[in-house]
């Protein structure tokens, strides 16, 4: 089956790819949203957090179990482990350095700054504790495997299993937004803070577990993503860009935002390589063909050309609230 | 007032006898080594994404001044390295580059990571006339940068073309196949690939088009290579030629693995680094092939890569890069010319550098030559092979040298960028 | 007056009011003055080294050199400098308006690259065409920074159009994503930038009018270029936040409805500041461009934003000569950490660690800056002292009021 001189197979390989991409994007943009949503703090630091999920993962599994477990159950342990670490690491962080500027003059910008002080000294505090020389943390041997096999690129299993998992870690995080007590304690600090504290409920608790879910929301993709790209000091910085553009465009301040920017930010990044290789000629205003190579450069620009269009049609986001930013 | 002037007389006395004192203590200082050092200063980013490598550099620099002072030095004065750190942020190059040339009267200026590092160091070495020691890129070697080259500026690292032809050579002679396709980040450094690919593709009779053969890899941003791969699986070549580095050619050989591209076709890394098979894993570069300027492991082949290994190794615990080699090969090539020929002097560096252009030398590998018209360094580039992980001998030990070549043949020749003096009598 | 007076005037609260009070009001004119002599307070301790070294002193010579070690060298106060214009520009912003924009490196950006493609490729056997390459003799400096002015003032509206309607984060995100897109076009026309490699080659940085060769030729001469027109741009905002329009921006920062109800067009007022912060910022980066003589492609990158973000904070957003603060002890502390203290405690050659951990520490304890603490510690005091004046002089005049009717009378 062919559709515009493009093979179905290879439509399904670029989807693939897109919905890795994408839910990567949607675990981080959720963490930044959840962060937002509830403090107000865009938090600059995610991506340096991303990577010390990483640098965890790998001591985790690589330095402590692995020699012992063997890679397969290391590689679980880490997975498993990290998020907590990170949790832990998040709820400390809020207590000791975010809980005391509130209610301080400036208290965005205040943390605002703060986290981005972080995504300074993180990078350069990893490469004080793990060295300089990027960290190897490889795909383990149960997950080396293609599920289906389409002639060209496979659908592979690490790939596969990191969509299921993001999948599942979005379900479980709207049952907790949406079902639980806590979850609505959540929403309602969102609304309206005050009126959730005249309500006799502790927002600072609430705060410091919401803080603590975004940072390990964080750190849980990085650990996910690390056996795909490398683990490195400077990861985090470029994925903040990229999720601060699927913040913008699926809006903030809403849970199905996030999720849904995500998901066609991926598709978007991952099928625009293919119209090159359509059987469509198009050309530029000098009549020169543009070529494949054009389609696969643009790919990236092209999310920053979305999100332009999206900041001057509708500031909000696709999804976003209505003055979350006033 | 008078009170106050004996006071201060007395506290100015005792300063000025401080200041005499501490002159007549270290007596060391003026015995053997004759009078002012030299100095060479030397600026690196140890800081930053790539301050693994900047550290080798600064180690390699650190070996080569050691052994030439053990040597007695250039004409009887010790060499001093007066080293920096450019914080890999480039206003800070231009405020270390004027601070050591005007304050500190460096004899020599070094260093240099990354282009635009490499750029503003080579206009010092343009406008101040000053020897200019470039450690690793050789961006200038361009025809399009021929005449923004300083004519002071020397480098034993291997330009694009070199190590383009290097692969290309090896892809030939072994019969990996016709086909090639590339895989290139979309910035400048991949796009000096490109005229060495359309010119020596057509020497060996491969297939190969800039238009329809190149995948061009969205730079910085996105890292994930795997978009590219259906593309590459659907034309079906024969080896495909990826050109990538640091943390990115980690994510991409991680991720040729993933999708089984490795079993599929030849891989071959336009170029690589023992810092990029150490982060991507035991056993990861096995099946990949790879030019590389210099490795370790020409330790049992050349005895000076040996000793050079060696003191790494104790020093730094960790084999030297060829970042360290390329950076101790031509601190040592100048200081020892110097030290033959005593041009050492700031005004004598035009001299100095028409002894250097068309000399032959001998360190850590094969003989280099560095090629008068352009500076380009004629020297051998290595071809790799990754080795599995049971033929390890331990964490550093990826990769295995399967070959060489050399000569002028693997670079773009002078008459072809339309330079025929020597770069020395071409002032800007 | 009476004799309790002497005794309390050498209270240190009085000496840092007096400190801060002088700082206020006279403080552009000190360090115009300090900045103005530096020149030849360094190079005679330089020279000192020199004379050592030449007459064999050596070992003093050695001495007198680890001390220079720890005074800011005169290129390192050009830096200090630029990024000083720029922190005030960026401040305009930051401090007046209550706009935290993250784009900034953009302006900074599109300045330099004015400069530096207008110096690289107006010579003959380039792209620029013949009537350009003809028109003079050498490229002179001025029309090159005329132009980057125009450029960069244009960029700055026309980013402002889009951004300065949005509020608070918001702002900040709209605006790093907008200057994300700047860095994406540097780095995809690279036959004109330089690509990531930056642009060389840079001809001719001549001022026409003197015929003085600035640059890195003659560091001297470069900082009193620069000296100068970071003095004249500054001494401009100065005066421009002492006008009522920028009151009318410190109106808008404290309270937008407000400033609205007494009939500013605050969309107008954001709009202007941004512009004016932009087009100061675009000739930051031109100075940045000259004083370097290459166009790195990092200007224009993310991270110079965040730089000067840095230096505002470090120095006290509030205050006018906040970012002069911040923006010497940011590039000293570097400095210091990366070239003097690394070669005693191994630690500080993870400095970046250490420059974001007290950034941390400074927004944590000290939210308003170095300049803006000890504003804010002795402004209590002055008020009262204020008062005290005001009181005296109520009695004063009641005294003259008192007497002219015990005339009339």
């Amino acid at each position: 089956m062919a559709a515009g001189g493009v093979e179905f197979s290879e439509f399904v390989q670029h989807l693939f790819l897109g919905l890795v991409q994408g839910s990567f994007w949607v675990l981080l943009a959720l963490g930044l949203s959840i962060i937002f949503g509830l403090m107000g703090i865009i938090n600059f630091g995610h991506g340096a957090f991303y990577m010390l999920g990483a640098y965890v993962g790998f001591t985790v599994s690589d330095l402590i179990f692995s020699p012992f477990l063997g890679p397969n159950a290391g590689f679980i342990v880490a997975l498993a482990s990290v998020p907590i670490v990170m949790f832990a690491l998040g709820m400390v962080f809020e207590r000791y350095v975010i809980s005391r500027i509130y209610n301080t003059e400036n208290e965005r910008f205040s943390g605002v700054l703060i986290m981005f002080g972080m995504s300074i000294f993180l990078p350069d505090f990893v490469r004080l504790l793990w060295g300089r020389p990027g960290k190897p943390f490889n795909i383990p041997p149960m997950f080396q495997f293609s599920l289906f096999k389409t002639g060209t690129l496979d659908i592979t299993a690490y790939r596969s299993f990191t969509i299921i998992t993001a999948a599942i870690l979005v379900a479980l995080l709207w049952v907790l937004i949406y079902k639980t007590n806590l979850g609505m304690m959540i929403r309602a600090g969102t609304n309206n803070n005050t009126m959730v504290k005249v309500l006799g409920i502790n927002v600072s608790r609430i705060w410091r577990l919401t803080f603590g879910l975004g940072i390990a929301l964080a750190g849980f993709s990085g650990v996910m993503i690390a056996p795909l790209f490398a683990v490195d000091a400077t990861m985090g910085e470029l994925i903040l860009v990229q999720t601060f553009i699927v913040v913008v465009v699926g809006g903030m301040g809403s849970f199905i935002g996030p999720v849904i920017g995500g998901l066609i930010l991926g598709q978007l990044w991952a099928l625009t390589p293919l119209v090159g290789r359509t059987q469509y000629v198009v050309q530029n205003w000098t009549g020169t063909v543009i070529g494949p190579d054009f389609w696969e450069k643009a790919s990236d620009i092209l999310l920053f050309i979305v999100m332009a269009v999206i900041l001057l049609l509708r500031p909000r986001g696709l999804f976003g609230q209505e003055g979350a930013f006033d | 007032m008078s009170r106050l002037d004996r006071r201060k007389f007395l506290k100015g006395a005792g300063l000025i006898g401080g200041i005499v004192a501490a002159q007549a203590a270290p007596p060391f200082l003026r015995e053997g080594l004759g009078a002012r050092p030299i100095k060479w200063g030397s600026i690196h980013p140890t800081t930053g994404p790539y301050s693994t490598e900047a550290f080798d550099q600064v180690e390699g620099v650190k070996i080569a001044i050691e052994d030439v002072n053990k040597e007695g030095g250039v004409d009887g004065r010790e060499v001093k390295l007066l080293f920096r750190d450019d914080q890999f942020k480039w206003d800070q190059t231009t405020t270390h580059a004027l601070d050591l040339i005007d304050n500190h009267r460096i004899d020599f200026l070094a260093g240099s990571m990354v282009g635009p590092e490499e750029v503003r160091l080579n206009e010092f070495s343009r406008k101040r006339k000053i020897i200019y020691a470039n450690y690793p890129q050789h961006i200038m070697s361009t025809p399009g940068n021929a005449k923004k080259m300083s004519p002071l500026f020397f480098t034993a690292n291997t330009t694009p073309y070199q190590l383009c032809a290097s692969s290309l050579t090896y892809i030939a002679k072994n019969n990996l196949g016709k086909k090639i396709h590339c895989v290139f980040d979309d910035y400048i450094w991949p796009k000096m690939f490109i005229p060495a690919f359309e010119k020596l593709t057509k020497d060996f009779n491969l297939t190969w088009n800039a238009n329809s053969s190149v995948s061009w890899v969205p730079f910085p941003t996105s890292m994930d290579y795997s978009a590219t791969f259906p593309r590459i699986l659907k034309e079906k070549p024969d080896v495909v030629y990826a050109l990538n580095w640091g943390q990115r050619q980690v994510a991409f050989v991680k991720q040729a693995r993933e999708a089984g591209l490795d079993k599929k076709v030849k891989i071959v890394l336009g170029a690589t680094e023992i810092t990029m098979p150490e982060a991507a894993g035991l056993g990861s570069y096995e099946g990949f092939n790879a030019a590389m300027m210099w490795h370790p492991s020409l330790a049992s082949k050349y005895p000076a890569a040996k000793t050079l290994n060696d003191k790494f190794l104790a020093r730094r615990k960790r084999p030297c890069s060829s970042y360290g080699m390329l950076a101790h090969d031509l601190t040592r090539l100048i200081l020892d010319t110097a030290k033959e020929t005593k041009l050492y002097k700031r005004r004598d560096h035009f001299k100095l550098a028409k002894v250097l252009e068309g000399k032959k030398f001998q360190y850590s590998k094969g003989v280099c030559e560095i090629r008068p018209c352009d500076h380009v360094c004629i020297s051998e580039v290595f071809v790799m092979r990754g080795k599995s992980k049971a033929e390890m001998k331990d964490k550093f030990d990826h990769i295995e040298v399967i070959g060489s070549s050399s000569g002028e043949g693997n670079t773009v020749s002078c008459e072809a960028k339309g330079l025929k003096e020597p770069a020395s009598e071409r002032r800007a | 007056m009476d004799a309790a007076a002497p005794k309390n005037r050498f209270t240190p609260r009085e000496f840092w009011a007096w400190i801060s009070e002088v700082f206020d009001n006279y403080g552009i004119l000190i360090l115009a003055g300090l900045l103005l002599v530096y020149p030849f307070f360094f190079s005679a301790l330089n020279d000192s080294i020199i004379w050592l070294e030449d007459n064999d002193w050596e070992a003093t010579a050695e001495v007198v050199a680890e001390v220079r070690g720890f005074v800011p060298s005169t290129p390192l106060m050009i830096q200090i400098l630029i990024y000083t214009l720029f922190g005030v520009a960026f401040n305009i912003l930051l401090g007046n308006t209550g706009m935290l924009s993250l784009g900034h490196c953009a302006f900074f950006g599109v300045g330099g690259y004015t400069v530096g493609i207008m110096h690289a490729w107006i010579k003959p056997g380039t792209y620029a065409p013949d009537w350009m390459v003809n028109a003079f003799k050498v490229l002179p400096l001025e029309i090159s920074l005329i132009t980057c002015i125009i450029v960069s003032t244009f960029v700055a509206w026309l980013i402002g159009t889009i951004c300065s309607t949005k509020r608070g984060v918001y702002f900040a995100m709209v605006t790093l994503s907008i200057s994300m897109i700047f860095y994406y076009s540097a780095q995809t026309f690279d036959d004109l930038t330089g690509g990531t490699d930056g642009l060389g080659g840079l001809e001719n940085m001549r001022l026409g009018s003197i015929g003085l060769r600035v640059g890195i030729m003659d560091a001297n001469i470069t900082y009193y270029f620069v000296y100068i027109l970071s003095v004249v741009f500054i001494a401009a905002i100065w005066q421009v936040l002492r006008s009522p329009f920028g009151h009318v921006l410190r109106a808008v920062r404290e309270n937008e409805n407000r400033a609205r109800i007494c009939g500013y067009n605050v969309a107008k007022v954001r709009l202007m500041a941004f512009t004016m912060s932009g087009a100061v910022s675009g000739v930051a980066g031109a100075l940045a461009i000259i004083y370097g003589e290459t166009v790195p492609i990092e200007n224009i990158h993310f991270i110079t934003s965040g730089q000067i973000v840095i230096i505002t904070l470090f120095g006290g957003a509030g205050t006018f000569l906040g970012p002069a603060v911040g923006s010497f002890i940011y590039w000293y502390l570097r400095q210091l950490m990366s070239v003097e203290f690394v070669k005693y405690l191994a630690i500080f050659q993870y400095w970046e660690a250490w420059v974001g951990g007290i950034f941390v520490l400074i927004v944590l304890f000290v939210p308003s800056g170095i300049l803006g603490t000890i504003r804010n510690m002795t402004l209590e005091y002055r008020e009262k002292k204020l008062l005290n004046r005001k009181a005296v002089a109520e009695a004063l005049a009641k005294n003259a009021d008192d007497e002219t009717a015990a005339d009339t009378e």
